[in-house]
């Protein structure tokens, strides 16, 4: 750029700032708009996220519980696990003796007390529990089909699963969310190029005597409509800085805070970086693309008009 | 040069500004366009600095048909002319100096050259030193004057006067008229609309007499008589 361009450019953004303090009021509306519908974005993806990998761990959560029928010999059950273990859907089979069940449920009824232990171990003469296999599938889809597969099989007792009812609501759930989100941001964008537009068409028609004069010496297409898009990038960038800067020092701090877990030991927070940077990358991206939008629809109802 | 090949505009409400009107300007002419309110003489001007556009036919102004000119293009043109129009068309929060340099940063001069040609033309129309005088300090004659000034400012070829002395009195008229002969004696082409025969009868210039949109008479270097 040489120096005409540069004093041409440093006019542009004087005029720019200028433009937004004479009409102060409006400005502060588009500017609040655009805060308001950039945090909402960041909040929609730092959700989405963090949802998507919530059911990512989920689903990779989700397991059938079986137990072996009574009277079943030691090569049924082994030709059992073969069995489960040969089918494509299924992605690992764990077997655990009844001994094994009885020592678990033992030890979590009395808490690791000895005495309690003692008195509970005396109360049975037999193990009164099967021996169980915990069949993790390949993806939560197969759940159902494989539940099936498990249930028609003589040396199944019982099966059970508990994880694909809770993981289809809160998918659903989720869902639901991302979706009224998108809505709402959308509608919120929309109307934060329209009220851009307002303001730069405000200034336009405010300044139109100066416009129309400066076209009647010559003034270039150009140089009369890049001020005003440069002020409608100015509103951006100013409306998209509140919503970076609470994303970037926020979230860190949020993940700080709660250790990385949310609620539960198994839903744990995506890591702040590089989301936050991903994040305030787009944020930007959208709020100049938001005030661009605004401004070349301001300028060319206004400038372009015969 | 500027030529009018069979030039006729018709506004959208009806109204006929121009009817076929054939008409060539040689630089360095001094022309009077004269005629009743309505008859076409405002029209003819706006054409020629493309405020409006040809319903049909061509105009050439210094070999270029500008009626081909789209909107990107057609700067190229208004820095060729200089317009002046009877109500000044000053930026009232701008001063004297500040309205002539505005004109020369629109076509993106550099401050420097902006400085020196905002001088020169401040200085020619006289007004040297009310530079820093706001529009409303100033008579209707200085505001024409400073309006001459803007449209001199960028040194065009042809300068285009919609009654610029329609609002003044006859001594700020006759200063009005003294600086736009001078200019013509500068070689620049002068085309001025005007309802003031008495500044016609002065000067020994070509007048053009437009009714109902059409040419009426065309009095090329000799006295107007009515």
């Amino acid at each position: 750029m040489n120096l005409n361009g540069q004093r041409q450019l440093i006019r542009c953004i004087r005029d720019g700032f200028k433009n937004i303090w004479n009409h102060l009021f409006m400005s502060i509306s588009s500017i609040l708009t655009l805060t308001i519908t950039l945090s909402l974005c960041a909040l929609f993806v730092l959700f989405a996220e963090n949802t998507s990998s919530l059911t990512r761990q989920i689903e990779n959560e989700v397991q059938i519980f079986a137990e072996i029928s009574e009277e079943v010999t030691e090569e049924e059950i082994e030709a059992t696990i073969v069995q489960i273990r040969s089918m494509n859907i299924v992605d690992d089979v764990i077997f655990r003796t009844n001994d094994e069940e009885f020592i678990d449920v033992v030890e979590r009824m009395t808490g690791g007390d000895p005495e309690l232990e003692q008195v509970l171990r005396s109360s049975t003469d037999e193990n009164p529990l099967a021996h169980t296999l915990t069949i993790a599938a390949v993806s939560a889809e197969v759940i159902p089909t494989l539940y099936e597969e498990l249930d028609n099989m003589n040396t199944i007792g019982f099966v059970d699963f508990g994880g694909d009812s809770t993981l289809e609501s809160l998918m659903d759930v989720t869902s639901t969310i991302r979706t009224v989100m998108i809505i709402i941001v959308g509608i919120l964008l929309v109307l934060a190029v329209f009220l851009i537009q307002n303001t730069i068409r405000i200034t336009i028609y405010s300044r139109q005597e100066e416009l129309k004069i400066m076209q009647l010496v010559g003034a270039s297409i150009p140089h009369v409509t890049i001020p005003f898009l440069i002020e409608g990038i100015i509103i951006g960038v100013i409306g998209a800085a509140i919503p970076i800067v609470v994303t970037l020092l926020g979230y860190p701090l949020i993940y700080d805070g709660s250790g990385g877990i949310l609620v539960l030991e198994m839903f744990q927070l995506t890591n702040p970086e590089p989301l936050i940077f991903q994040i305030g990358f787009v944020l930007g991206l959208i709020s100049i693309a938001v005030s661009i939008i605004g401004s070349l629809f301001a300028v060319s109802r206004y400038v372009f008009k015969k | 040069m500027i030529e009018f090949t069979n030039v006729t505009k018709k506004y959208p409400n009806g109204v006929i500004g121009l009817r076929n009107v054939n008409l060539k300007i040689e630089q360095g002419e001094f022309v009077f366009v004269i005629g009743l309110s309505g008859a076409g003489k405002s029209s003819s001007l706006k054409l020629i600095t493309r405020q409006e556009g040809v319903t049909s036919g061509e105009i050439i102004v210094d070999g270029i048909n500008i009626t081909k000119l789209n909107r990107f293009t057609l700067h190229k043109l208004r820095r060729r002319i200089g317009v002046i129009y009877q109500d000044f068309k000053l930026l009232p929060k701008l001063t004297v100096y500040q309205n002539v340099a505005f004109a020369l940063e629109a076509i993106g001069l550099p401050t420097r050259e902006v400085r020196k040609k905002a001088m020169y033309a401040i200085s020619l129309v006289g007004l040297g030193e009310k530079i820093l005088a706001y529009p409303n300090q100033l008579s209707g004659g200085e505001q024409q004057r400073v309006s001459i000034a803007r449209a001199i400012a960028n040194n065009p070829d042809i300068i285009i006067a919609d009654e610029p002395t329609g609002n003044l009195d006859p001594e700020n008229s006759r200063q009005i008229m003294s600086i736009l002969r001078k200019l013509n004696q500068d070689g620049k082409t002068i085309i001025m609309a005007t309802h003031n025969y008495n500044l016609i009868f002065e000067k020994d210039c070509r007048v053009i007499k437009i009714d109902q949109g059409k040419i009426d008479r065309d009095e090329v270097k000799g006295y107007y008589e009515s």
